[in-house]
């Protein structure tokens, strides 16, 4: 497969802050390519680097197999971006703002237009056409934002953080066009730190945390890397702490808590074991509530690589 | 370049704040101006009159005569030219020691004059009582000699150009107040700053979102800023000849006859202030707040300097600092469009053009030196 992205030992200080430490990533062609970390991870600022607009004090960057820089414009013709903070003319309409982006990439007028109708009518703002960007709503105002980055139909899209927020149904519209627009043959990469949109959309991620690229995959590997294979959860209103250590002895049980009214159970492997927790406290005669069993999420992948929650980082 | 000249036009046009820092203050400005100085214009006006006194100490047909002419000699506008007052003498001497006067004319056998210092009016009083006598004793020997061409003598004077009339050495108008107004138009040139400090934040990827994806488009930066400075330009050129007519045309205020020299100050003076803008929007990682804070400070501060809020400033550092008044392009917008009123040669006006020019070339230089294929230390 053709390398889109080659990062290797990317290492970018602010002062005694060292933003990026010796990072490292690789990017195929088509894929839907996640960075996912907790704020101050590293993401933006990887982004930044990418593309030329910020310094770096070591590593190398290929875009395409070339070296990026500031004045490589062949490479950004082929790149669109689409930052984490709005970046649209408040003086200008909808229309005006996508034609304006497009027109840095597209010089011809009739090819141009017909890419900002169609960037239009992706992002689901026909109604909106005339309007200036400060009477759109925040959910509307970044699908304004992502129109601008992808009417030029850029083989690369860099989207970072693109649904900072915005109300779900803005949020659902984004990802399915992200995925619509990987289906067009755009590769992908895509930032943020809601673990749920990128195990949606994503076919490959790394997990960041300060600056390093601490682990890859797709979530399935990602999932095969921790030990934690399985979470339980059962409601109980009244129960012994003394039973915590009982319910650890149970077969491929390795981790049990209990705080609010809530036991929590993690297993590494087997395939009934809530059955056999069940079973447990009906033994015990504990009367329980709900039960549920549910598979590890990235969040349990980057609780147990960094030992803290992804969410509260 | 032409797609980024009619959406920076569109930008420029909508956008309020940079508009009315640029355009609208400075008409507000020049309005104030204009109603403070209205009243200063009235009494310079009334002032116009010189004020004398005439003692006579000997009633006679000449000295009545006398002081019939005093009371109604006029200049060529039809205004007179004496505020002439009969005192005795004790009340006259009086007078002239708490300058209520400019002088008295003692009419006795001889008409005198007493004058207490040297000045215009005391100049004007002098060569009228000069001229008078002269005619005074011409119509006394005509009479004596040959009488029946005292008609002739008299008709002769009638058609006689006026005895002195004042006459300026340039084609402009010299009056004084005129160098508040020439600050003002030198304040709203330097304003173009903030069209241009708005407009070039918005390619700093340090300073604003849509600097940064603009510095991610394929596009060389010396385009952009091209075609920002040449739309910075063009409206603010248009809001300085709208200005000009409103000073002129509406306010009334007589800037002088070489208005079509005017045009090449509002360029360069122009180009100047969209300079500063654009080294203030690329100037480091500051805040947008902090920029305008900077820009509104340096351009009152050169505004100041060149005599907008204290006219005797621009003079005091001519005294002192001269080398003040060539660096500051306030001051040389204000000195190009002085020279213009004041001297008949264009020297002066074209060497302060060349330095605003050549520093204009200097600042944008510098500017995009320091921002092209630029990558940040930080965002």
């Amino acid at each position: 497969m053709e390398n889109i992205v080659k990062i290797e030992n990317l290492v970018k200080r602010y002062q005694e802050l060292i933003a990026l430490d010796h990072f490292s990533l690789s990017i195929e062609k088509g894929e839907v390519f996640g960075l996912l970390g907790p704020n101050g991870s590293g993401k933006t600022t990887t982004i930044n680097c990418l593309l030329s607009l910020l310094a770096y004090d070591k590593g190398s960057i290929q875009v395409f197999g070339q070296e990026m820089r500031p004045d490589s414009y062949d490479l950004k013709r082929r790149i669109g971006v689409v930052l984490q903070n709005v970046a649209v003319f408040e003086e200008l309409t909808v229309f005006e703002n996508i034609d304006y982006f497009c027109g840095l990439y597209v010089r011809e007028k009739q090819k141009r237009r017909r890419m900002v109708e169609e960037a239009i009518a992706f992002v689901g703002l026909e109604e909106f056409r005339k309007m200036y960007p400060k009477k759109l709503s925040g959910g509307l105002l970044r699908r304004l934002n992502i129109a601008c980055g992808i009417a030029h139909k850029p083989e690369l899209i860099i989207l970072d953080e693109p649904t900072v927020a915005v109300d779900p149904q803005s949020r659902n519209k984004i990802l399915e066009g992200i995925q619509q627009l990987n289906k067009e043959g755009a590769t992908i990469i895509y930032t943020s730190h809601y673990m749920e949109e990128v195990e949606q959309i994503c076919t490959r991620i790394a997990i960041m945390d300060k600056g390093k690229n601490i682990a890859i995959g797709t979530k399935d590997e990602l999932k095969g890397m921790i030990r934690n294979s399985e979470n339980i959860t059962v409601e109980l209103p009244e129960f012994s702490d003394s039973y915590l250590e009982e319910i650890r002895q149970i077969s491929h049980v390795y981790q049990t808590t209990y705080e609010n009214g809530i036991l929590k159970i993690k297993c590494d492997g087997g395939k009934h074991n809530m059955i056999h927790i069940l079973e447990f406290l009906k033994e015990k005669e504990v009367y329980f509530g709900r039960a549920y069993s549910e598979m590890p999420t990235l969040n349990d992948v980057f609780l147990e690589i960094t030992g803290k929650e992804l969410r509260d980082s | 370049m032409i797609h980024n000249f009619i959406y920076g036009l569109k930008g420029i046009l909508r956008e309020r704040q940079a508009v009315f820092w640029a355009a609208l203050f400075p008409f507000i400005l020049g309005t104030l101006f204009y109603v403070s100085f209205g009243d200063i214009y009235e009494r310079a006006e009334q002032y116009h009159e010189i004020p004398a006194a005439l003692v006579i100490e000997e009633e006679n047909q000449e000295n009545q005569a006398f002081e019939k002419l005093l009371q109604t000699v006029e200049d060529e506008k039809g205004t007179k030219m004496f505020r002439i007052s009969r005192m005795t003498k004790k009340e006259a001497e009086e007078a002239l020691k708490n300058e209520k006067i400019d002088g008295y004319y003692l009419a006795g056998k001889e008409i005198s004059l007493v004058l207490q210092e040297n000045g215009v009016n005391q100049t004007i009083l002098h060569m009228f009582l000069e001229r008078v006598q002269q005619q005074m004793s011409m119509v006394k020997e005509v009479s004596a000699r040959a009488p029946q061409n005292i008609s002739k003598l008299l008709s002769a004077w009638e058609n006689m150009p006026e005895f002195y009339t004042e006459v300026n050495q340039s084609q402009g108008n010299m009056d004084n107040m005129l160098q508040y107004f020439y600050a003002l138009i030198a304040m709203s040139c330097l304003f173009a700053s903030y069209l241009s400090l708005d407009r070039f934040s918005k390619l700093q990827a340090n300073a604003t979102a849509i600097g940064a994806r603009r510095g991610v488009a394929p596009i060389k930066k010396s385009v952009v800023v091209i075609s920002e400075f040449l739309v910075c330009l063009l409206i603010e050129c248009v809001i300085e000849c709208l200005l000009l007519v409103y000073l002129r045309n509406v306010l009334g205020i007589q800037l002088g006859s070489r208005i079509v020299y005017f045009i090449p100050v509002i360029l360069l003076g122009s180009s100047i202030g969209i300079a500063i803008g654009i080294l203030l929007g690329s100037a480091g990682s500051l805040t947008m707040p902090i920029r305008y804070g900077l820009n509104t400070s340096i351009t009152l501060l050169l505004s100041f300097l060149s005599g907008l809020m204290v006219n005797i400033v621009k003079q005091v550092i001519e005294d002192h600092l001269p080398i003040l008044n060539r660096i500051n392009p306030a001051t040389l917008i204000v000195d190009s469009l002085y020279s213009l009123n004041v001297y008949d040669s264009l020297e002066r006006y074209w060497r302060n053009l060349g330095i605003l020019a050549a520093m204009t070339v200097f600042i944008c230089a510098a500017s995009i030196l320091l921002t092209r294929r630029m990558k940040y230390a930080s965002l």
